[in-house]
């Protein structure tokens, strides 16, 4: 059967154009995104750990906390919301309060999604210094109640692979995630975008909104 | 002649005991070549001398040849480039604080702190902060113009659009990509988005004072979407002399053209930049040349900032920045075939090949098989385990007899070794069999 394509446009500027065969994107954090980036190993019997990209960390000066989102490699802090910001000070009474560490929790999560980190690993989960600090207690609550994504290894180039149960397995010593085939459950394009609009929170509702006019008016129209 | 004797006595006492000094304080010549046997060393002409006899130099030779870091650091860049960054942009903010505004703050401060319904929404853990007026106050200070550089370093735009520059937005850029009727997609710094969703021009805002001869000049370019040339950035958008905030009023020099990253090819940064005028409209022909207007030719649409910004450097000045990611979605394909004319291409992520030592003539103490199919290339070894696999599931063959226990059923007949552990793989779905889905 033969197929004739024809495309709809009329140019023909572009039909003596030759792409090149490799395409250099010079963008340093799509390897990230692409969950291609090389990571650091060796973590297992070490504390902190620091096998992340993305970490939130809640400082506190004499006088105000900040609270900031670094990057494991270049050592960027790419995120910050602090207190000494009038924006957020005019609203409180203390400064270094946990309720504050809380806001600040949000805040950063809000600010973090708009510059594309979706994906953020929490500094210490059980620790002395966790537990008895209620401020980092309430600053982590407030990242788990804006809804952003907790980062985890998954799918790396080629690593040596850790099993769940300690020991060595000796089938898979060296698993290459490159050749596994897909697990894909929906046609490529529909579920890469669910779980893209997932993972920019559109479908879920930011509960701490106090419009609920807002919230009835979306679910109306979602 | 007793002190005489004393003399000599002393003499001889004192050589005896330099001698027994060098004796004693025998430093033992460390062994050149550790992994060598017993008769070599035996017959290593330096066993016997110790530090005076033999000299470092002597021994290791081999340390005289390797170089030191500065001379390697020569060897790698000969006339190293150390240049600092350069503040392009406005030196100070726009809209800075007047003293009367932060004694006010100050004073607000004070008030804040005595208020005791607020204290208590703090102890209580019940204190929320409204998050919209929080981030449009935050929009207008200086603390967003300091964040929003820290991300465009972190992302790398300064190094890629001016090179040896960079510069502080002092104003907020709000930019909507419209999403249906009610919705839109907002552009922040470093957003995610599909193709899609940056199909159609958006609104751009921004806050601009009513002056008389204010001119402002908005680019779109795509910093790693160039098809051909590594260092260049595609044009998508160019309005210039836009007088104060009004883009209609505006000469579109380069019509809207959706990105088109092409599958495969990651996360492309799409910027959106600024510049005021120093004085009234530029003649951008004139100054830096044609730029395509209504032509959809990927030629033509080659750009690079810096040699914009070097042409018109005494006429323009950064003032905001906004940037999303875009990624591969099926409407690329449509951008491809109805507004560009080619066909889409399609890329694939290189990874660095696995080290294999360098191939043999004739190998010992290795499986023949295993030693050669290391040196096939991956694809030709993938393509034989899909060949079989369609082959397996082909529907023309009926459904695939797979016994339930595939290593219990003995050959029939002999087979070598070798091709027995193959077997042995292949029912096992170990090394190249792992693709296989079931």
């Amino acid at each position: 059967m033969n197929i004739i394509r024809r495309f709809l446009s009329t140019s023909t500027e572009n039909s003596s154009y030759t792409i090149s065969s490799r395409l250099l994107n010079r963008n340093p954090r799509t390897l990230e995104w692409q969950n291609l980036q090389w990571r650091s190993i060796g973590w297992p019997l070490q504390y902190p750990s620091k096998d992340y990209l993305h970490r939130a960390r809640l400082l506190s000066s004499g006088r105000h906390l900040i609270a900031q989102i670094d990057h494991y490699y270049t050592g960027n802090t790419c995120v910050q919301a602090s207190t000494r910001e009038w924006a957020i000070r005019k609203h409180l009474a203390t400064c270094k309060d946990r309720s504050v560490a809380y806001n600040l929790g949000l805040i950063l999560a809000q600010r973090a999604e708009q510059c594309g980190i979706t994906k953020i690993c929490f500094g210490h989960p059980y620790d002395q210094q966790y537990e008895k600090s209620s401020r980092l207690q309430y600053f982590y609550r407030g990242l788990i109640d804006s809804n952003i994504e907790f980062e985890q290894r998954e799918n790396n180039q080629t690593q040596m692979t850790k099993d769940s149960i300690d020991g060595i397995n000796y089938d898979e010593h060296e698993h290459d995630v490159r050749y596994t085939p897909p697990k894909i459950h929906y046609p490529p394009d529909t579920y890469q975008e669910k779980l893209h609009y997932f993972q920019l929170g559109l479908n879920k509702k930011n509960e701490l909104l106090s419009n609920n006019e807002m919230n009835k008016e979306e679910k109306i129209s979602s | 002649m007793s002190i005489i004797i004393r003399k000599n006595l002393l003499k001889l006492i004192w050589n005896i005991q330099l001698e027994s000094i060098r004796y004693h304080r025998v430093i033992p010549m460390p062994d050149p070549m550790p992994y060598t046997t017993a008769i070599w060393r035996k017959r290593f002409p330096y066993r016997n001398k110790t530090q005076f006899e033999v000299t470092h130099d002597e021994v290791y030779t081999k340390d005289m040849e390797l170089k030191t870091l500065e001379e390697r650091r020569h060897e790698f860049d000969p006339q190293p480039i150390r240049v600092d960054k350069v503040n392009i942009g406005y030196l100070s903010p726009i809209d800075s604080i007047s003293t009367a505004e932060s004694r006010n703050r100050f004073e607000h401060y004070t008030t804040q702190r005595n208020r005791a319904d607020l204290k208590k929404l703090h102890y209580d853990g019940a204190l929320r902060l409204p998050i919209d007026e929080v981030h449009n106050d935050w929009l207008s200070s200086k603390y967003f113009s300091e964040n929003l550089r820290m991300i465009a370093d972190h992302y790398g735009l300064f190094d890629d659009l001016f090179k040896h520059g960079y510069f502080i937005p002092r104003i907020p850029l709000h930019i909507n990509y419209p999403y249906s009727d009610e919705q839109v997609t907002p552009v922040y710094s470093g957003n995610r988005l599909y193709a899609k969703d940056a199909s159609e021009k958006p609104q751009v805002e921004w806050k601009s004072t009513n002056k008389e001869n204010e001119y402002y000049t908005l680019i779109f370019t795509n910093l790693d979407g160039h098809l051909k040339e590594d260092d260049a950035e595609v044009l998508h958008w160019f309005v210039g002399n836009i007088p104060g905030n009004q883009i209609d009023k505006g000469e579109t020099l380069c019509t809207y053209l959706p990105p088109f990253p092409p599958n495969g090819s990651g996360w492309h940064r799409c910027v959106f930049l600024l510049y005021k005028h120093k004085n009234g409209p530029i003649n951008f022909s004139q100054l830096y040349g044609s730029l395509p207007g209504n032509s959809v030719s990927l030629e033509k649409r080659t750009f690079r900032t810096i040699d914009f910004f070097n042409k018109l450097c005494s006429h323009l000045r950064p003032i905001s920045l906004a940037f999303f990611q875009v990624t591969w979605d099926i409407s690329v394909k449509n951008i491809f075939y109805n507004i560009l004319g080619m066909k889409e291409p399609r890329y694939e992520f290189d990874f660095e090949p696995r080290y294999v030592p360098p191939q043999q003539f004739s190998v010992e103490m290795t499986p023949f098989h295993t030693y050669l199919e290391q040196y096939r290339d991956r694809k030709d070894v993938n393509e034989e385990v899909i060949k079989h696999y369609l082959t397996m599931t082909c529907p023309f063959n009926g459904y695939p007899n797979v016994p339930k226990y595939p290593l219990a059923i003995p050959n029939e007949k002999w087979v070598p070794d070798w091709y027995k552990y193959e077997l042995i793989k292949y029912h096992k779905r170990q090394g190249k069999w792992k693709m296989m889905p079931f």
